[in-house]
């Protein structure tokens, strides 16, 4: 999945050691959302056995909607990095047209603090948060009331890989390591 | 400090960071968390964070991957291309006959693709290149592409229902079949305006040579042959919710096994188009649930300190009386519209306008039917509407993006006017709903 870089590193300012966080922060994220993402076909198969068991057997079952509510929601916010990675997340270019590249990179700099910040409080207080219901073996409620804590740790795991990317982008953005030669995946959706 | 200069310092600093280029869904979390830490210090954290986890464990959101992997399975499965040509054989006798199978195809394809963005770059490469073979003028055949494209935030399963569902508090079900009226209204006022003009002016789209439009009976059967899988598709999943049989999520299920079905019966069911579907979907998913859990935050900390209820106080002691109001709230959304993404102006905006609007005694339904109308508008609307641009990946070179926003100004006419329809007569929208079962 990481497009092949390697010898074009010689000449071109860039650091080898920021090029190979670069490597494995995408590497990481990517293959997160290579793996997770097939999730949404259990998902759905979850879902049809669930429709159909109810209305031929009249027996709803306890655990397929909890199972598929909380595993979806955590995957999709473990992908957050991943989205980040192929810059699917919705931003507003309303003058990306018209200012030049350094300022660009210029405003790229000037943002990641407030983007770090939100990753920093999302692994804080969603790690306190999880610990807490980690130690009180906190449960969702239901019949069948499994353990929660794991969906709430997935908080700060997501906001670590979130920050990690959001470094990793902007390493590749300001030429400190090679841009990522993929660019086929499908293009901005707005 | 007074609620006034905490709405002021928190609106400049959110759109501060919109304009330097932070993602919509970051820009409102990094808000939420400053003003959160300044005003209630680290206490305040946790509050941001319980926002989100409150959200992972709501039911309903898991509808929005189904609906989005169902879109993405139907797109490669080339289904579009079939009802295109059936709807060709079949309608294209008429007065610009390949423009309004090209709205026809659109809306159903619609009843669907509940995601934007799909629709108009399938159909732009199954019917452009026909209609400009034709000799059909260009505004003529670019227009009808990107304004049908549109028609899937209206018609069910809309993925904007879902989230505005979820925002607003109200049934999901409900908003669908409350869509399916006024959506069939701009799809004919579509084909209408597409008649009225190809009969003025036959130049503006070449009939079809008899040959052409004569196609043997046994063979226009054969094509209707196409649209029986996709209308299966369509009436499990809006059906299961009419008759109360299935919740928003069990639908999106549904139509996730009826696409999947769909495109096993074309033979376009492979590794590679799974595997395709399977990445878009994460993506646009994972950029919706980022959204929501930032700008759900943003709100959260922004009721809390009593901005909402501000806002709300000042809306309703407005002196233009209620249609003054909800008239105003159309304005920014139409204004918001051309700016920002449907899905932020959303999450930030319902949460403050519905309640608002409720109280005021306008129904909550309706105003999700009117929201969606705006947000079809924005998505044509020069000078950022997204569909142009799709439409401009799919277009021969010498078709620029200038020529396709001039197309849109008559489609745009026509859903300012399904709009003023719709806030004068709110019973198109909501007479289908009422007679839902439970």
């Amino acid at each position: 999945m990481t497009p092949p870089i390697g010898q074009t590193e010689r000449s071109t300012g860039h650091s080898p050691a920021l090029s190979a966080y670069c490597r494995f922060v995408d590497g990481l994220n990517d293959r997160l959302g290579w793996l997770l993402g097939p999730m949404i076909v259990f998902v759905s198969a979850a879902i049809v056995y669930e429709v159909v068991s109810r209305g031929m057997f009249r027996s709803a079952t306890t655990w397929v909607n909890e199972s598929v509510v909380y595993g979806s929601s955590a995957v999709y916010l473990l992908v957050g990095g991943y989205a980040l990675l192929h810059r699917r997340h919705v931003r507003i270019d309303l003058l990306f047209g018209v200012i030049s590249p350094r300022i660009a990179r210029a405003f790229d700099l000037a943002v990641l603090p407030f983007l770090i910040a939100y990753a920093l409080a999302l692994m804080i207080a969603g790690g306190q948060l999880a610990w807490a219901s980690f130690l009180q073996g906190e449960g969702t409620g239901s019949p069948w009331n499994p353990r929660i804590w794991p969906v709430k740790a997935c908080i700060p795991l997501a906001g670590l890989l979130l920050a990690l990317q959001a470094f990793s982008n902007l390493f590749r953005d300001l030429g400190l390591a090679p841009s990522r030669t993929e660019d086929s995946d499908g293009t901005g959706r707005r | 400090m007074s609620i006034e200069i905490i709405s002021l310092l928190m609106a400049v600093s959110f759109v501060g960071l919109l304009v330097l280029g932070l993602p919509l869904a970051f820009a409102a979390g990094a808000v939420a968390v400053i003003f959160a830490l300044a005003l209630y210090g680290p206490p305040g954290l946790v509050l941001v964070v319980s926002r989100v986890f409150t959200l992972l464990g709501n039911s309903v959101l898991v509808a929005v991957p189904l609906f989005v992997f169902m879109a993405c399975i139907l797109e490669r499965s080339g289904i579009a291309e079939d009802i295109f040509s059936a709807v060709t054989a079949w309608a294209g006798g008429v007065p610009g006959g390949l423009a309004v199978a090209v709205i026809i195809t659109s809306t159903l394809m619609a009843a669907m693709v509940g995601v934007l963005g799909a629709e108009v770059v399938t159909i732009g490469i199954v019917a452009l290149p026909a209609m400009l073979a034709r000799g059909y003028r260009k505004d003529l055949a670019l227009g009808c592409i990107c304004a049908g494209g549109g028609l899937s935030t209206l018609i069910p399963p809309s993925v904007v229902f879902i989230l505005y569902g979820l925002t607003a508090g109200v049934s999901i079900g409900q908003l669908y079949i409350a869509g399916i009226m006024p959506g069939l209204l701009l799809a004919s006022l579509y084909i209408a305006y597409i008649v009225i003009r190809a009969k003025l002016n036959p130049a503006l789209a070449p009939r079809a040579s008899a040959r052409e439009s004569n196609l043997p009976i046994a063979q226009k059967l054969a094509l209707l042959r196409n649209l029986a899988l996709p209308s299966l598709v369509v009436f499990a999943v809006l059906g299961s919710l009419y008759l109360g049989w299935a919740t928003p999520t069990e639908a999106g299920g549904i139509g996730v096994a009826g696409a999947a079905l769909a495109a096993l019966a074309k033979r376009q069911l492979d590794w590679t188009n799974i595997r395709q579907a399977i990445t878009e979907t994460t993506r646009t998913t994972a950029m919706l649930y980022w959204l929501f859990f930032g700008s759900s935050a943003l709100i959260g900390v922004y009721t809390l300190a009593g901005g909402t209820t501000m806002i709300q106080d000042f809306l309703t002691a407005f002196p233009l009386g209620p249609m003054g109001v909800l008239l105003m709230i159309q304005a920014i959304w139409i204004v918001l519209g051309a700016f920002i993404d449907w899905i932020g102006i959303l999450l930030l905006t319902a949460p403050i306008f519905v309640p608002v609007a409720t109280k005021l005694g306008f129904d909550p339904i309706w105003l999700g039917v009117l929201f969606c109308m705006n947000m079809q508008i924005s998505y044509i609307s020069p000078p950022f509407g997204p569909a142009a641009f799709y439409l401009k990946g799919v277009t021969p070179p010498e078709i620029s993006l200038t020529d396709i926003f001039v197309s849109i100004w008559p489609y745009l006419g026509l859903q300012l006017l399904t709009l003023a329809i719709i806030i004068t007569f709110p019973q198109i929208a909501l007479w289908l709903p009422a007679t839902m079962g439970n």
